[in-house]
């Protein structure tokens, strides 16, 4: 059988950050994501359209409803809150993790990151 | 019935600010609408337009978006007192008129006389704001 893959939709001017429960948990109840995103290539305003693709994607590759938070480079800064949460690069956590999903009990397919 | 939000709020974020607001004496009334949304009486008969999320770290972006979606929100609080803002979500909300809190704190604004201006203070009387995460 051959590699399946998912890709996720995920904008250039981000970097995405899996974060929460679903890290320490195989009953986590939703996947928590940070992006962290350049306000010179992503108006604040149009944050969340940016990243409802890459929102559709997380939800069909886990089967969890998605939490995003949608911090700026400089609100990251100010937060601190990749540190202070140890969140983890997205496909890295996707790799790792044991997503709901088919049920089938066959092997994980792999991650790819699609840059918009 | 009000309709399902689609800020990911869960019920029970929302049954307990409900039942503090209940329980709040300066509350006198209030209404809650489209899931999320409080149209809240205050004793001095003022109203408050508060709209509830659940937001580990209130960014600009969801303040943002709260305003698109709810233009007439005067209040955005993110449910939970392990929550908090940033800088920037806050200083906006300062520049609009909305206040920006997490739940701990909107219920100790409803004391003061002009709740947007509420913050805690530390022993020297210093104001300190929830910029932080869970």
């Amino acid at each position: 059988m051959g590699t399946r893959f998912t890709t996720i939709r995920i904008p250039s001017s981000s970097e995405v950050y899996v974060f929460g429960s679903v890290l320490h948990s195989a009953t986590a109840n939703d996947l928590d994501i940070v992006a962290i995103y350049d306000d010179s290539r992503c108006l604040p305003s149009e944050a969340y359209q940016r990243h409802a693709e890459m929102v559709s994607d997380l939800k069909q590759t886990s089967g969890l409803p998605v939490h995003l938070t949608l911090l700026t480079n400089s609100e990251e800064r100010g937060v601190g809150f990749i540190k202070r949460t140890g969140a983890i690069p997205i496909v890295q956590a996707l790799s790792e993790l044991t997503l709901r999903s088919s049920g089938t009990g066959e092997k994980p397919p792999a991650h790819v990151e699609l840059r918009l | 019935m009000p309709e399902f939000n689609d800020w990911n709020i869960s019920y029970s974020v929302i049954s307990f600010f409900e039942r503090a607001l209940n329980g709040h004496d300066k509350v006198a009334a209030f209404q809650r609408t489209r899931d999320i949304y409080f149209t809240i009486t205050h004793v001095n008969g003022s109203t408050l337009n508060v709209l509830l999320v659940y937001e580990y770290s209130l960014g600009l972006a969801a303040v943002l978006r709260a305003k698109a979606e709810f233009p007439e929100a005067d209040y955005v609080v993110t449910g939970g007192n392990w929550n908090g803002y940033t800088p920037e979500a806050k200083n906006y909300g300062r520049q609009n008129q909305i206040g920006i809190f997490n739940v701990g704190e909107f219920f100790g604004a409803l004391n003061w006389t002009e709740p947007k201006k509420y913050h805690q203070k530390d022993r020297d009387g210093n104001p300190i704001y929830n910029y932080k995460n869970p």
